[in-house]
């Protein structure tokens, strides 16, 4: 079964991806700010690790930075969450070392898509 | 993908933050800081679990806040900076009740939008907006009753979102693409999904327009107004009925006065009448408004082709239609039109290999003098036709001119448990403008007390809104017992039914309920098809 952290500091929205994901029969960890991503990371290899770009002690780019540093096991693939919908944001966030990007707000389906899609490929 | 348990967590959410800055210690000064990462998780969140009414609110206050600014919110000013959003919170908890009181207020004669989108904050937000600019909105958040909807109002344009819970967007395009193939509504299509792809398929599917979310209220607004001002230019052009190929009301309208200018030239008396399908609203609710389409067009096609070159028909609306007969005495008239009922109801009609007839009832009006008006002549006629389905409907009856000023007050009676629904229906009707006729209007909780009134056996002609489903004593009870009372024939009757059953509707038809409406209904519709009922009264 294939693992993913989930690192979004949103309540409402953490729990629709994670029931979405969890019907899914994906195994899920939670992280509801920068810290406890970091602290997951360096726990855990994933298969896929999702990130907000905006959160309170790390943001989602900060984050990338520290696992392209090294700081914690293993490389994973990434996927961005981000409001920002200028286009130079994302090339920020994919210059950063995301692999993927969502805008928000999405269609959960369309995230579940774009999600089985990333990790079947890998 | 049902997102009721995300809106209610991220309602509630919203909820308490409010509350906790309110409803602390005086004094209390909330930071920017704070007030801005509200906003934007809001924002963040409201999208994507289709709460776009509550997105675009906090992305419209958003967009005035600096993050980084030190400033610091007094809480008064804060409530007021926040209102809409608080507005909308609230509204999305009680949106049964809101629609039902935006509802009662609308004009008549206002351009007609239908919304349908499963998000209901959204709903609330686009109805607030464009009641505002004077348009009637009806909005939906269920596909199926939403295509039903569409077929009995026609609206003036359509809106749709297509993510929808049970149905996408593109499908309810198609159950209706017969209809618009016929009729010209303009549809404009929402998607949070805004990519070329999308949008391609959208316009192949017959949208006329797409507006990303979140949207652009001014913008929506000005598209919005060029395709209604389209669909009236549109409407004003056009004298023939889309779905039947025969004159519409349009049309009659226009020549109906040249009848009458011939008359007094030749004082050669003519007769007009109007004549209605009977239980057309069973055969849409039981067979489909598709089906229901097909039977209007062979009704059509029967009576155009059964009737002389110089006799004319229009679609009046709806299931009613208009024959003028030059030339012919009502003595004649009635005898064409009662061997036009009987030869239509031999007429079988054929669905999924079920057969079935179906039958109409005329009212027939002799214009032999020069002192009625088109007017007056159209009501008469009309009357009759009322008459004639009171009498039993498949039938013909003559109006005598007497016969029309006869009454001057009806009797209007509710009765309904629920106090809101009651109170609604009350205020609704007495918002009805009926010229020259006095409605006398009583609501009741329960049968009993109905007919303890006495209103019942008054003698005057009664107008009955009941509830299907009451404690005490049930909705059919009642209609059994004024259906077999005395005065039987002074009673049309609305039924409210929650029972989706069709055979409760096809028992409270067959005991003379004149009309029924299923629950839960909006009260838009329900007060123009209570408007409609009415009207025929006279």
């Amino acid at each position: 079964m294939k693992r993913i952290l989930l690192a979004e500091d949103e309540a409402v929205l953490r729990m629709l991806i994670v029931d979405t994901l969890e019907d899914e029969d994906f195994i899920v960890d939670e992280a509801a700010d920068g810290q406890e991503a970091l602290d997951y990371l360096k726990l855990e290899k994933y298969d896929l690790v999702i990130l907000d770009y905006m959160m309170p002690v790390y943001t989602g780019l900060e984050l990338i930075e520290k696992i392209k540093a090294g700081e914690t096991l293993g490389h994973s693939k990434i996927l961005m969450l981000s409001a920002k919908s200028q286009a130079y944001e994302q090339e920020r966030i994919l210059l950063a070392g995301a692999d993927y990007f969502m805008e928000k707000p999405f269609s959960p389906l369309k995230l579940l898509e774009k999600i089985e899609e990333i990790v079947n490929e890998a | 993908m049902n997102l009721e348990k995300y809106k209610n967590h991220l309602i509630q959410n919203t909820k308490k933050i409010l509350m906790d800055w309110f409803e602390s210690k005086e004094n209390e000064r909330i930071l920017q800081r704070e007030v801005y990462r509200f906003l934007h998780s809001i924002k963040g969140t409201a999208g994507t679990i289709q709460l776009g009414g509550l997105m675009q609110v906090s992305d419209r206050l958003l967009s005035v806040l600096d993050e980084n600014s030190e400033k610091v919110w007094e809480l008064d000013e804060l409530r007021s900076f926040l209102f809409d959003l608080m507005e909308l919170t609230y509204e999305y908890e009680n949106y049964e009740h809101v629609t039902m009181k935006t509802g009662a207020i609308r004009q008549s004669n206002a351009q007609l939008i239908q919304i349908i989108d499963d998000d209901v904050s959204m709903l609330i937000l686009l109805k607030d907006v464009l009641e505002e600019k004077g348009w009637m909105v009806i909005t939906n958040t269920d596909p199926e009753k939403a295509v039903n909807q569409y077929f009995e109002m026609q609206p003036d344009l359509l809106i749709l979102d297509i993510h929808l819970p049970t149905k996408d967007g593109f499908h309810v395009l198609e159950d209706i693409q017969t209809h618009n193939e016929k009729y010209f509504i303009p549809k404009m299509i929402i998607s949070i999904q805004n990519d070329k792809q999308t949008r391609i398929k959208a316009y192949q599917s017959g949208a006329d327009d797409f507006i990303g979310k979140p949207i652009d209220i001014e913008e929506f607004i000005v598209k919005i107004e060029r395709h209604l001002q389209r669909k009236k230019m549109f409407d004003q052009s056009v004298l023939i009925d889309e779905l039947t190929q025969i004159y519409n009301r349009r049309f009659l309208e226009e020549t109906l006065p040249r009848y009458f200018q011939e008359f007094k030239r030749s004082k050669q008396a003519f007769s007009i009448s109007v004549v209605d399908i009977d239980y057309f609203k069973y055969v849409n609710d039981t067979y489909g408004h598709l089906y229901g389409d097909i039977v209007l067009n062979e009704f059509a096609q029967f009576i155009k082709r059964s009737i002389r070159s110089s006799d004319l028909i229009f679609r009046y609306g709806g299931e009613e239609f208009v024959i003028i007969f030059p030339g012919t005495k009502d003595t004649d008239a009635r005898q064409r039109l009662t061997e036009l009922i009987h030869a239509f109801s031999q007429k079988v009609f054929i669905y999924k290999e079920k057969s079935f007839t179906v039958t109409f009832s005329a009212g027939l009006f002799t214009v032999d003098d020069e002192f009625v008006t088109p007017d007056e002549a159209f009501k008469y006629a009309d009357h009759a036709l009322y008459e004639a389905k009171r009498l039993g409907r498949a039938r013909v009856e003559t109006a005598g001119k007497s016969l029309c000023y006869k009454k001057n007050v009806l009797n209007v009676s509710v009765i309904d448990d629920d106090i809101i629904i009651r109170t609604m229906l009350y205020k609704i009707i007495e918002s009805i403008d009926m010229g020259h006729i006095e409605l006398n209007i009583a609501v009741f909780e329960n049968g009993p007390l109905f007919f303890e009134s006495g209103r019942a056996d008054d003698g005057r002609d009664h107008f009955l809104i009941v509830d299907g489903v009451m404690p005490i004593m049930d909705g059919l009870e009642v209609l059994q017992k004024v259906k077999t009372g005395p005065y039987a024939n002074q009673f049309s009757v609305l039924m409210l039914t929650g029972r989706k059953s069709k055979e409760n509707i096809a028992q409270a038809l067959k005991l003379g309920a004149d009309d029924y409406v299923t629950k839960p209904f909006s009260m838009p519709e329900l007060q123009a098809r209570i408007e409609r009922l009415l009207k025929r009264e006279k």
